[in-house]
């Protein structure tokens, strides 16, 4: 365990180093978020309605504050070391070593995310306080409580997600592009940009029952009461099954991809 | 004036050498070139999802209808294409922080016309300058504009402005590393500003179109064209348009003076 | 004391051909920051500029026609001053002349006329064949079409690299990749040409062509030609006049011989036994710079050589005996070390 637990702090002082970019990366999420605050306000406005793709105004706001903080969140990087590890060689390291690849990966990203989780806190409640005092909208403490629960799953579940896809680099070369492509669609996929419903009720139909709503979406939801209790905890329940779900497969096309790196020779 | 002329055509020969040179280089790798298309794709996809927003909900924004605001969305797409295709001006943070200039500026002419137009990325400005022209053009005709050639003119006045400034306002960003340690915050911070432009300016309360418009001018780079011909800009603003671009363009220019006296070499 | 070659043009300006530097100098700012987490945050606030003098009041002039050699153990300073002279930095202060241009102008005159090659720097298209580039150069520098294909073709053959012309860039070894770097450098014909490490990670044959290509490119054109390398080879092969620097101070000028003579006050004697003589016993003989049982390096003063070998001949049964001089290292990392007390010795 002791190995494992140097990972995790090695991840949270390095995550500290690079604050000042930190701040500068806020300061880029915000701003895009206000745009989105801007959007909506005219939108709501010119329609007059009380609700629109299932949301109230003050819901909608607070969904695409946090969406954005919560993207930026999940968003591991996870595939571009692995790819990094794969293609310099770099797994061989790993190989002779006692550790399990999948679990020291997953030990290095939790300790980077440990800052930003406190920092993603504070954006949560602040949004939260904003949105009381603005348009006098509360949320309940049971709410947030789950949401972050949700969101520490989310991070997981995003962290399995691009594990499985970065297995590819071990079938593909040059696939650096490939995944910046993929990691943008899954964010506006997975709800990053605009809630699910407002790509139509078909697409929100079939996002039930795919992982990646379930890393945006869906928290996001639980946190601005559009989910409500049971719904919550059934949220977490199929993050829960879909973590497991992706470990396996992850795992096994892990082993698949190794058999192969060893059989070539690196 | 023979002089000036001989020079004139010094400027262009070796520009269209540059060009073919980095469309001969695109060609020897054709699968990077088709996964840098798919890249730019795929931040287009979020372009176009604000735009399918509005269009699904019929909103309007501001005084524009969604047809106009279809017309917006490509110039600001075409734009994103411009801005992606000037990699010279793009790669100068890197190349300074490496010292790889230092040839460069042993090559007679301009250094900043070598280094801005030396290289072009066709992969990342092609699918954005396409689609954005086809939206552009798709926005006219649901306006029912005339296509008139004075229509044309003023509508492409003000789209070769708003690349004058794409190329001066990328330029400056790309110059803050003479003065700037922390470069990465810098790109993202001008990416989420380019990115306002997204939507029509009309969308933004008044503060925000003021700064947009005269603090920080980034609303004149894909917002002029269109709304020049739609008739929603008076004399004054159409001037300042102009104006703005010409300006942007000299101060781009002071500032790659002064930086480039502060170059190191990568030495310092 | 004016060395330089004064030239009446026809508008009757002065035109100089050579080099000259005066009082050179260049600082580097740089930002230090200790270790830890602490002066992290503090250097977010404010950070202690430092300076460092890469160029200390540099002066010297060379010939039109003159191969130098520039030499010095790295951040001497040697790049630093090329690429003062290529206009590629600007001094702190100080002036320079190259053919009568003052170089950070960056006139376009002026940089028709020299190149600036650097080991470690391309200026060729990575993924086209090298070709392309000379081409591309061919429109900047504005070379007609009946020159271009003479000079082409004339560096082509010196090089030999005839096969490799259509080859890309990328696929090319790192000697052939040179030649083509040279090639490209040297195809507007510069009169005055910097060369920075030319032959540095090349292998030794390549290095061989490279330093023969450039002492037949010196003969035939005349061209001006500063030399930067910490390989002596180079300098040895090459330059009949060696500037050596040290710690931003120019501390020798002059040829590479007379610094072993300034210096060589030491002898190396090399013995070989008839049979083997211990380590222990040599001791007294002079400092022992290298042994094996058979055979030993001694080395001991220039007045000593003679009584020396008289006491060897005498102590033990010696196969064969030779002189030779202390090696040329030595002598000029003595040269680095005095340059790095501030002395001036050996200055001309």
């Amino acid at each position: 365990m002791e190995k494992y637990k140097t990972v995790f702090w090695a991840g949270v002082s390095n995550s500290m180093e690079f604050r000042f970019d930190f701040l500068m990366n806020l300061i880029g999420t915000v701003f895009p978020i206000l745009m989105q605050v801007f959007i909506w306000s005219a939108m709501y406005g010119d329609s007059g309605c009380d609700a629109m793709y299932g949301y109230t105004f003050p819901q909608m706001i607070l969904y695409v504050v946090v969406a954005g903080a919560v993207a930026k969140f999940t968003d591991t990087g996870v595939e571009y070391m692995v790819n990094e590890d794969i293609h310099s060689g770099g797994i061989a390291r790993y190989l002779v070593r006692p550790v399990n690849y999948v679990g020291f990966r997953l030990c290095d990203v939790v300790g980077n995310k440990f800052v930003s989780m406190i920092s993603m806190v504070f954006v949560t409640l602040g949004a939260l306080l904003l949105l009381f005092f603005a348009v006098d909208f509360v949320v309940t403490p049971a709410a947030v409580l789950l949401f972050l629960l949700s969101l520490a799953l989310a991070a997981v579940l995003n962290f399995f997600i691009f594990f499985c896809l970065s297995t590819l680099a071990f079938w593909l070369t040059e696939i650096g592009n490939f995944f910046h492509a993929i990691s943008v669609v899954i964010m506006v996929m997975s709800g990053g940009i605009f809630p699910v419903s407002v790509f139509g009720s078909t697409y929100e139909s079939i996002s039930r029952y795919i992982p990646l709503t379930y890393t945006i979406n869906y928290p996001i939801q639980i946190l601005s009461g559009t989910a409500g209790i049971t719904e919550a905890v059934e949220v977490l329940c199929i993050q829960l099954i879909w973590i497991f779900l992706l470990a396996v497969l992850g795992r096994c096309s892990w082993h698949l991809g190794l058999k192969k790196y060893v059989a070539v020779g690196g | 004036m023979k002089e000036r002329m001989h020079e004139l055509k010094w400027y262009v020969r070796v520009a269209v050498h540059f060009g073919k040179l980095s469309l001969q280089s695109t060609m020897e790798y054709p699968l990077n070139f088709v996964s840098g298309v798919c890249v730019e794709l795929a931040y287009m996809m979020i372009k176009l999802v604000y735009l399918y927003v509005v269009m699904s909900s019929g909103m309007k924004v501001g005084s524009l209808t969604s047809d106009m605001v279809i017309m917006f969305v490509g110039t600001y797409i075409f734009m994103t294409g411009v801005w992606m295709f000037l990699s010279g001006v793009n790669s100068i943070p890197e190349q300074v922080i490496k010292g790889d200039l230092d040839l460069l500026m042993t090559k007679p002419g301009s250094l900043q016309f070598l280094q801005t137009f030396g290289k072009y990325n066709f992969a990342l400005a092609f699918p954005n300058v396409t689609v954005g022209t086809m939206l552009m053009a798709e926005g006219w005709k649901r306006c029912a504009i005339p296509a008139t050639i004075g229509h044309i003119g003023v509508f492409v006045l003000y789209l070769a402005a708003g690349i004058v400034l794409t190329y001066s306002f990328g330029l400056m960003a790309a110059l803050l590393v003479f003065w700037v340690t922390s470069l990465h915050a810098v790109s993202t911070l001008y990416a989420a500003l380019w990115d306002y432009n997204n939507m029509p300016m009309e969308l933004y309360p008044k503060v925000i179109r003021q700064i947009g418009t005269f603090l920080i001018p980034i609303f004149l780079v894909t917002n002029w064209s269109g709304m020049a011909i739609l008739g929603r800009l008076d004399l004054l603003q159409l001037i300042w348009g102009i104006a703005v671009s010409v300006l942007a363009f000299i101060l781009s220019r002071l500032m790659w003076n002064a930086g480039i006296r502060r170059y190191t070499s990568a030495n310092g | 004391m004016m060395r330089i070659a004064l030239l009446h043009c026809k508008m009757g300006c002065i035109l100089m051909e050579g080099i000259v530097v005066k009082n050179l100098t260049r600082d580097f700012a740089y930002y230090e920051k200790e270790a830890g987490m602490k002066s992290s945050v503090k250097n977010l606030f404010h950070r202690t500029k430092q300076i460092r003098r890469a160029l200390k009041d540099l002066s010297f002039e060379i010939q039109k026609g003159e191969m130098v050699g520039f030499l010095g153990p790295n951040g001497a300073g040697k790049t630093t001053t090329i690429k003062i002279l290529s206009g590629i930095l600007h001094p702190t202060s100080g002036e320079a002349r190259v053919n009568g241009y003052v170089p950070w102008e960056r006139k376009k005159e002026f940089k028709k006329r020299f190149a600036y090659v650097a080991g470690q720097k391309s200026q060729l298209w990575i993924n086209l064949p090298a070709v392309d580039s000379f081409a591309l150069n061919k429109s900047i520098y504005e070379i007609s079409d009946a020159q271009y294909r003479q000079t082409l073709g004339e560096l082509v053959e010196l090089f030999g690299v005839q096969e490799f012309l259509k080859v890309q860039v990328r696929r090319l070894s790192l000697g052939e990749r040179m030649k083509m770097e040279m090639i490209a450098a040297l195809l507007h014909r510069p009169e005055v040409i910097f060369l920075d490490e030319p032959t540095i990670g090349l292998d030794f044959i390549a290095q061989n062509n490279i330093r023969q290509f450039l002492k037949d490119y010196n003969r035939q054109n005349g061209a001006t030609m500063l030399v930067t390398s910490h390989d002596l080879k180079d300098i040895e092969e090459l330059c009949q006049r060696t500037m050596v620097i040290s710690h931003g101070d120019l501390v020798y000028d002059g040829t590479l011989e007379h610094i072993r003579s300034i210096f060589s006050k030491k002898r190396i004697l090399n013995v070989q036994w008839n049979s083997p003589v211990p380590r222990a016993d040599l001791v007294s003989f002079g400092t022992i710079k290298n042994w094996e049982p058979m055979k030993a390096a001694i080395e001991v003063d220039d007045a000593a050589v003679t009584q020396t070998i008289h006491r060897l001949f005498a102590a033990f049964s010696v196969g064969d005996i030779g002189i030779d001089a202390a090696p040329l290292e030595e002598s000029i990392a003595r040269l680095y070390e005095q340059g790095a007390q501030g002395a001036e010795y050996g200055k001309i």
